[in-house]
């Protein structure tokens, strides 16, 4: 887990073993992770119900006890501990995509409990289309703070008028119209739920037919008892796997700026890295289910699993000599610390493998020299690789204000966020050896909206430490990318980039260095503009400090 | 006898933001009827305020009472110039006072209202001013830990600020030289102890009332809309109507905040809501206690400590007090019984008094008074003095600006100086809230006259005007504005 304070991501805090947790920290309708404490903080508060049967009104209600909201925070706090940039407004998608990925994980926990899976089951004759408990988020809170029914729930909605349970269907517009992180992270739990639920039909429709002599219609009554146990280990096992999915996905993420379309690209590309045959058709539900919703990747020609799946050309030259060069450094490190169960022992290895820092002060070389010391990232043959990568190793970073290495005093400044080692066996048997490193850059950026002709001017600047935090449309802005590198084959199998350049722009003719137009002005329109109101949440002290919005505005 | 057939508005620029609206009801050109709608500004200085009551003075000729004053509610830049023009409107006596019923010293709910939220204030006043010094002192000596001195100075300035808008709902002036430490509730005092009328019923209006044929105002009717009464404060339904105090207090985000109020010592005394939470066998021994607190105030904690988190609810219940007394706001429609003609007046009304005109309950009592229901005269609205300054929820959409200006020309007003507006409110850039003013500049076809600009400067506002106004209209309008107020005519 990386730690560092927010506002000094390059000023590395060093190795935190735990998570803190106040279960009674304050008196208020709340819970909260906070990334600068690395804390979860849990509220309490006296039940204010809109009627007396719904709960018990005055009656203290713990959200400590909630395991929905403990899965929800502690989610929040593992992947701050991943990706330190998922706070940034950059994108609307951004928050939006912490609060859902939150969700998700806290929503197929009911999964684990058989009792509660059979119980729902037997009530809704098997089907997930009507409401049920396990599709409901935080189901006593919601009641306790007025509401009728659950804080959240992923396949319906409490009608505002009529307080009544409505399911939600799919709607194109959502994506269109919903910024604040909550509502938006629920389109992504929609989906998600919505891909489990075409998966857990599919896996099922036998079952349904033995149970009907054929015809796929359930009789009257209650069901038969072996058949909602066969149907609850069918849910278990499914909830399981598009979990399982949700989660290996994020390996395949970009270090900064996600999307819901990245995301979606991340678990088709993850899954078809793991498991070759996807006879149960899980990656198509997912594409599906995101369609439904209108969410689209950007930069893909067409909508198929494979051109979602990211990939790269390793017959190229440039690519090789990387793969060469490179293969032998990840094996060595993979040998330091595949073996290693200590976590604070793998930070402090890892941190050396990256810096060349070594505990007794000596000095070897690391993963930073590595990548400029091959002969594809050096000053003059590098063209291919900052297409690849979206990132800028020439002497052109001058041009858009990218530091020169501290550590180095020479060559464009590059963080190295990470290197992971990734072991899984598929399905069939086949072992996945790969070694995922992380890598960003950044520079300053200010951008004047021209509101009346909507044409925007973007400019570079060198971050002060000031600037970059008060002047009206400035921002830190990044590029990253993710490298995955297959140890069994010496290639690099994946590069899932967030380019800090326009590599449109640029050729082997035009040496032209600017910052990534559509990505800028995103981050403009998220941190400033029009979407600031509900995405600039990011900027606040507890960006998380809101698991519930408080209605003080009823615009009758 | 004759009826009223024009009124002219004032709307008087007291130097800061804050309203001063002087009616003149005219039959024939001749003034018989005077009314002042408050009387107040946010920090103004004395002497612009001054200005503008000798203004009043003059106007209704010296030693003439006003016919009606009317305070709509409790807030500093409504009622501030009866304190520091205290010496002018000595001079000018009150004929008849009107506030709402929330303001009635005999009246139950009012009396509890009152009662409960004097306490909280002044409890949460006293709690936040003592951390706020803590966090103070704790800024100065603490050691450069990386992140907590951010955080430190991000609850130094944010419960400054939410301790301003605490002193504004408790009636202090912020600035301190001003009228010998005069509060606002001081001045609601003084104003009715004004009133020459005496009677509780006359000067404590509802909901429903309507109020014709006063002397002097004849063929005018005078509709009280707003603050609900007998039902929730912010005009949201609420099933658990036995317990009025509970219902009341829950939307105004009170209820949810109970657990912390009781910490700051302004709970309710029920002894289910006692300080601690927890049952005593929880409490951890002496021993147990050292040591788990010497690891928390270790140097290597103190990054990770939680001392100011649990004050945060402050700032959100500062917002639910200000949106609960401004929902006190006494709402009113003007009809001129013989066109039709409305002109209305929701003072700061936020958006669930706004809802609540159109209650089924508040509608019969308007039929059954005499008047019309709120949608009848949202539509013939000519005249609107922009809720709460131009934010954005002092104006209800779907049950206000929506039904209004539909099939008759309407002229705003909106009391407003923009570079006056105080930080604690979002500060200038929220005001005139930017959804709202495009659609009320699309409402009125840009006749919108405010206090700093004048005939607003806005160019989609000229455009309409251009457009879609005649060249008397437009004169009108550019003739409107003047050194001490902005002045406009309904005809009746």
């Amino acid at each position: 887990m990386e730690c560092r304070p927010k506002g000094q991501a390059d000023k590395p805090l060093g190795y935190i073993q735990k998570l803190l947790i106040y279960p009674h920290a304050v008196r208020d309708v709340n819970a909260y992770y906070s990334p600068d404490r690395k804390a979860l903080l849990f509220g309490y508060f006296n039940a204010t119900p809109s009627d007396v049967d719904l709960h018990m009104p005055g009656s203290l209600v713990f959200s400590c006890l909630s395991h929905d909201i403990i899965a929800h925070e502690t989610t929040h706090a593992i992947l701050d501990g991943i990706f330190r940039h998922y706070m940034e407004p950059t994108h609307p998608d951004v928050g939006a995509f912490h609060e859902g990925f939150a969700d998700i994980v806290a929503l197929f926990q009911h999964f684990t409990f058989p009792e509660a899976i059979k119980n729902q089951l037997a009530k809704t004759r098997g089907s997930f289309n009507a409401e049920n408990l396990l599709g409901q988020l935080a189901v006593e809170f919601g009641k306790a703070y007025g509401n009728y029914h659950a804080l959240r729930d992923a396949i319906g909605k409490e009608d505002e008028d009529t307080g009544e349970w409505k399911p939600r269907k799919p709607d194109v517009n959502t994506i269109k119209t919903d910024f604040e992180p909550h509502d938006r992270g629920s389109i992504l739990v929609a989906v998600i739920f919505d891909a489990f639920i075409n998966i857990y039909n599919h896996r099922t429709a036998d079952l349904l037919r033995i149970a009907t002599n054929g015809t796929g219609i359930l009789p009257q009554g209650r069901l038969n008892t072996d058949l909602v146990n066969r149907l609850a280990d069918e849910a278990a096992k499914t909830a399981m796997h598009v979990l399982s999915m949700c989660i290996r996905a994020l390996d395949y993420c970009p270090p900064v700026d996600i999307n819901f379309g990245d995301y979606l690209r991340a678990l088709v590309t993850a899954d078809a890295d793991l498991v070759k045959d996807d006879d149960r058709n899980y990656r198509i539900a997912f594409i599906d289910a995101f369609r439904k919703w209108g969410i689209y990747p950007e930069d893909i020609s067409m909508l198929s699993e494979e051109t979602l799946i990211y990939s790269v050309d390793n017959l190229s030259k440039e690519v090789s000599t990387f793969n060469k060069a490179i293969g032998g450094f990840l094996r060595v490190y993979k040998n330091s610390i595949g073996y290693e169960n200590d976590r604070e022992a793998i930070f402090e290895k890892t941190n050396s493998f990256i810096t060349g820092r070594q505990k007794d002060g000596s000095k070897t070389k690391g993963l930073h020299e590595y990548l400029f010391g091959t002969t594809v990232l050096n000053k003059n043959n590098n063209l291919v690789f900052e297409k690849l990568t979206g990132l800028v190793f020439s002497d052109n970073y001058k041009k858009m204000h990218i530091k020169t290495s501290e550590a180095y005093k020479s060559g464009p400044s590059l963080e190295i966020h990470s290197i992971r080692l990734n072991n899984r066996v598929g399905p069939d048997g086949n072992l996945q050896n790969e070694a995922i490193i992380t890598l960003a850059q950044r520079c300053g950026v200010k951008v004047v909206h021209d509101e009346a002709n909507d044409l925007y001017d973007i400019k570079t600047f060198t971050p002060n430490g000031t600037k970059e935090n008060e002047e009206e449309g400035c921002f830190i802005f990044r590029g990253g990318c993710t490298l995955i590198f297959d140890l069994n084959t010496d290639e690099l199998k994946h590069v899932i980039s967030k380019p800090i350049f326009d590599t449109e722009k640029n050729s082997r003719r035009r040496s032209v260095y600017v910052p990534n137009n559509k990505r800028a002005i995103m981050q403009y329109r998220s941190s400033w503009g029009d979407y600031a109101a509900l995405t600039g949440f990011v900027k606040t002290i507890e960006p998380f400090a809101h698991i519930h919005q408080i209605k003080t505005d009823y615009n009758g | 006898m004759a009826n009223i057939d024009s009124i002219t508005v004032r709307m008087y620029n007291t130097g800061s933001v804050g309203d001063c609206l002087l009616l003149l009801f005219k039959k024939n050109n001749v003034v018989t009827f005077t009314t002042l709608i408050d009387c107040g500004g946010f920090n103004t200085n004395t002497q612009s305020i001054t200005a503008c009551a000798n203004d009043i003075r003059q106007t209704i000729g010296a030693g003439n009472p006003i016919d009606l004053v009317i305070v709509t509610h409790e807030h500093l830049d409504h009622v501030s110039g009866f304190n520091q023009a205290k010496a002018v409107y000595d001079s000018i006596p009150f004929n008849q006072v009107w506030m709402a019923w929330t303001e009635n010293p005999t009246d139950p709910i009012a009396k509890k209202l009152k009662k409960t939220l004097g306490k909280k204030l002044q409890a949460l006043i006293a709690t936040l001013t003592e951390q706020h010094k803590k966090v103070g002192a704790r800024l100065k000596s603490s050691t450069n830990t990386p992140g907590l001195n951010k955080r430190l100075k991000h609850y130094s300035k944010s419960w400054g600020e939410v301790l301003d808008a605490l002193h504004f709902e408790n009636g202090r002036s912020l600035q301190k030289n001003l009228a010998a430490g005069l509060t606002v509730s001081n001045a609601m005092v003084c104003v009715k102890g004004k009133s020459i009328k005496k009677s509780k019923e006359e000067m404590f209006r509802k909901p429903g009332e309507v109020i014709r044929d006063i002397k002097g105002a004849e063929g005018i009717k005078f509709h009280i809309l707003g603050p609900p009464y007998d039902e929730d404060l912010s005009g949201i339904k609420n099933k658990m109507q036995e317990d009025e105090m509970y219902s009341l207090q829950k939307h105004a985000a009170f209820a949810s905040s109970q657990t912390f109020l009781n910490a700051v010592g302004a709970g309710s005394s029920t002894p289910a809501f006692s300080k601690s939470p927890f049952s005593e066998k929880y409490k951890m021994d002496a021993p147990e206690e050292k040591d788990f607190f010497k690891k928390y105030h270790s140097k290597d904690m103190a990054w990770r400590q939680i001392e100011e988190d649990w004050l945060e609810t402050s700032e959100q219940l500062a917002i639910a007090i200000n949106t609960y007394t401004n929902n006190t706001s006494l709402a009113m429609a003007i009809e001129f019984e013989g066109s039709g003609k409305v002109m209305l007046f929701p003072a700061d009304a936020q958006s669930g008094n706004w809802i609540s005109w159109h209650n089924e309950s508040v509608t019969s009592a308007l039929k059954r008074n005499g008047g019309k229901p709120a949608n009848e005269l949202l539509d013939k609205t000519v005249f609107y003095k922009v809720g709460h300054h131009g934010s954005h929820n002092g104006t209800a959409s779907k049950s206000g600006l929506d039904k209004m200006g539909n099939s008759r020309q309407l002229v705003a007003m909106m009391p407003l100086v923009q570079d006056k507006v105080p930080s604690q409110w979002g500060g200038s850039k929220n005001f005139p809230a930017k959804a709202l003013y495009t659609e009320l500049i699309k409402k009125t076809n840009g006749a919108i006259l405010r206090t700093d600009e004048g005939l607003i400067k806005d160019p989609r506002a000229k455009e309409l005007r251009e457009k879609n106004l005649s060249a008397l209209m437009q004169k009108k309008l550019k003739a409107a504005s003047k050194p001490l107020y902005q002045e406009w005519t309904v005809e009746g």
